[in-house]
């Protein structure tokens, strides 16, 4: 079905892991990876000064490194070079924000000059996103407004009304999601896609509920993995009816762009 | 005698002329071939631009033998900037040019196919086997099966993995697997030519050779000053030619000089054929060989080696000598010290081979005289070049 807000899908879950180490959306790669549906994945990972490096992956164990949300902006697509073309994988998986999986379906849907190298791109997972930071961005809002540097986070989500980051030694920090949206990088706002429309299977903070993410599926190759994953016992999972916090996230974020079109428009 | 025209020659790449002067039994006396391709121009459009546009701008000189003018641009560059890459990324570069060696050389299969084989579709479908296990080699090495832009100043932008590598060497066997077969059928056929009435040695040519490196290439093999360049004024009687030919020729040491396959089993192996346009079967050995190469290669790199190395623009002069599918290629630079490019001269091999064509029609009937064009496989859209028509600017910077 498609929605104004959230796009087209299939359906959408509530779902959280087992497994303490891996997050829901490294979970739902590590499945695919581990029964060989995908022979390797392109994943982002971040060093302990959140600086991204963009790894290919083949096999499970490598996604500890990639867990969490990033904050920085972080290149993906460049990988598809090492992990199409070096690396000679056959099928794979790439994460990515709603923008980065946008790009990978233009590819794949107008393959000018590339022939077939993205049919092996065979599954896209988003992530929900409201906007991302350049590195510098980031780390002058963390030292600004908590007083600690980039190193002393162990953690960092947005919760219902807040960006909460969670320090090293245990304590908790909390801006308002206002302020947390001034520092976004410009070109950010001016994106409207909040849930990954292009992607085949998005996850994201938000519309869970307390201690849940929510998934929603949009291609039925991604929604007949989710399933195997969840009967498998590697992923717990429940129909979501109500995606009005979603809907509203998204909804928000649209108006967000229209408006910052306006402004750019001669 | 009477002039018979082809206007133009088919299945050769890009678009020339022939004029065959014939005596009464239609043996052909003296011949013509020319370039009637409108000029490109990349001479003068990599001036003024920055040196990082070089190799990708280069390779686009021709889509058949591609890889070549990106080494030999690269190899420019490097000369210029006293920049030596590293051993690894040299190594993957010889293995991507050898890759476009076998492309080409499967086309050449393919253009002479209908001539000695009656466009048999069995033979057809092993060429085109042969050109896509070569397209796979360049894919890998270079990351495009036509224009690899992992060729770049400095060496090869990244290396190969481990399954990269195993796919080289098995493209490389069934490649030369394919080559071997069609090398015996080739014989066989060029042998055939007699009874259609081909003397001998049609077409086998006794000129001086000129190859620098059995697979890749060397410039200290090759003196600059050794070359001459013949505009089509000097060099053709026939008026129509004159006015139309879009290409200099080229003298070695003043002689009419063969480069290519011929010329680099001649200079480096053993070529003893004595069939008709024995040329085809240097063609086919050059493959088979190039295909050896890359297997060996693939034991000498390190796939976890650097394979780039970088170096800030310098000012100075630079050659860049490759061994081309259709033999040596030479890239001469000019860089500012900002790393513009000030001046662009590229000399290529069939520049060379166009005047030797014309010596081996001389002697053949006349119904051969698109195969011999076509054995010889002359690259044109590359030859093309600009002319100069007024005699002021000839001598104005001079042409080398």
């Amino acid at each position: 079905m498609f929605d104004g807000e959230i796009g087209e899908y299939i359906e959408a879950f509530r779902v959280r892991t087992k497994n303490g180490e891996l997050g829901v959306t490294t979970t739902y790669i590590g499945y695919a990876l581990d029964k060989k549906i995908i022979d390797g994945a392109i994943v982002v990972r971040a060093d302990e000064k959140w600086k991204p490096e963009t790894v290919v992956i083949k096999k499970s164990e490598e996604l500890l490194d990639a867990v969490g949300t990033k904050w920085v902006i972080s290149p993906m697509v460049n990988a598809i070079v090492d992990a199409l073309k070096i690396e000679r994988l056959e099928r794979i998986a790439i994460i990515g924000t709603p923008c980065q999986c946008q790009a990978i379906r233009d590819m794949k849907e107008y393959p000018m000059q590339m022939g077939d190298l993205l049919e092996r791109v065979k599954l896209i997972v988003g992530v929900f996103c409201m906007g991302s930071f350049t590195r510098d961005g980031f780390r002058t809002m963390i030292e600004k407004k908590f007083g600690i540097q980039l190193p002393d986070i162990l953690n960092a989500e947005i919760t219902k009304n807040s960006f909460r980051v969670e320090l090293r030694d245990g304590s908790i920090k909390e801006i308002s999601l206002d302020e947390f949206e001034e520092n976004v990088q410009i070109p950010c706002l001016t994106c409207g896609d909040f849930t990954a429309e292009s992607s085949d299977i998005s996850f994201g903070n938000v519309g869970g509920g307390e201690g849940w993410k929510a998934a929603i599926v949009r291609k039925t190759h991604a929604m007949e993995i989710f399933d195997m994953a969840a009967n498998e016992g590697y992923l717990e999972a429940e129909r979501l009816e109500n995606l009005d916090i979603i809907k509203k996230y998204a909804g928000e974020k649209k108006e967000r762009a229209e408006k910052m079109a306006e402004k750019f428009r001669i | 005698m009477k002039t018979v025209n082809v206007f133009p020659v088919t299945r050769i790449e890009s678009e020339g002329k022939l004029i065959l002067y014939l005596n009464d039994d239609d043996i052909i006396e003296k011949a013509y071939f020319y370039p009637s391709m409108p000029i490109r121009g990349f001479e003068y459009m990599l001036v003024g631009k920055d040196m990082e546009f070089l190799t990708t701008a280069a390779m686009r000189i021709c889509g058949v033998c591609h890889v070549t003018h990106g080494i030999a641009a690269a190899e420019a560059a490097e000369d210029t900037l006293q920049l030596i890459p590293p051993r690894d990324g040299l190594i993957l570069r010889e293995m991507c040019g050898l890759g476009n060696r076998l492309q080409s050389h499967a086309l050449h299969m393919l253009s002479i196919l209908n001539d000695l084989f009656k466009g048999d579709r069995e033979i057809m479908k092993n060429i085109f086997a042969m050109l896509e296990s070569a397209n796979e080699i360049v894919k890998i090495t270079g990351h495009e099966s036509v224009h690899p832009s992992n060729i770049c100043v400095g060496g090869m932008r990244k290396n190969i993995s481990e399954k990269g590598m195993e796919e080289i060497i098995k493209y490389a066997k069934e490649y030369k697997n394919l080559m071997e077969d069609f090398r015996n059928l080739l014989v066989e056929s060029l042998e055939k030519l007699k009874d259609e009435g081909a003397p001998e040695t049609m077409g086998n040519v006794r000129l001086p050779t000129l190859a620098t490196h059995p697979y890749y290439g060397d410039s200290s093999k090759i003196d600059i000053l050794d070359i001459s360049l013949m505009p089509p004024g000097e060099y053709y009687d026939s008026e129509l030619a004159m006015e139309e030919s879009a290409s200099i020729l080229v003298k070695y040491k003043n002689e009419i000089t063969e480069v290519g396959p011929k010329a680099r089993m001649r200079s480096f192996f053993k070529f003893t054929e004595k069939v008709p346009l024995s040329i085809n079967v240097a063609y086919a050995d050059d493959a088979i060989l190039g295909c050896e190469r890359i297997i060996e290669a693939c034991d000498e790199i390190n796939i976890n080696g650097k394979t780039r190395m970088f170096s800030a623009p310098r000012k100075g002069r630079g050659m860049g000598v490759h061994e081309a599918p259709r033999g040596t290629n030479m890239h001469v630079l000019s860089l500012r010290e900002d790393g513009i490019i000030s001046d662009y001269r590229i000399v290529v091999p069939t520049m060379f081979n166009i005047s030797v064509i014309d010596r081996a029609l001389a002697g053949a009937p006349k119904d051969f005289a698109e195969l011999i064009v076509r054995s010889y496989d002359p690259c044109l859209s590359c030859a093309t070049h600009m002319v100069q028509i007024k005699e002021e600017k000839l001598s104005e910077g001079g042409v080398l």
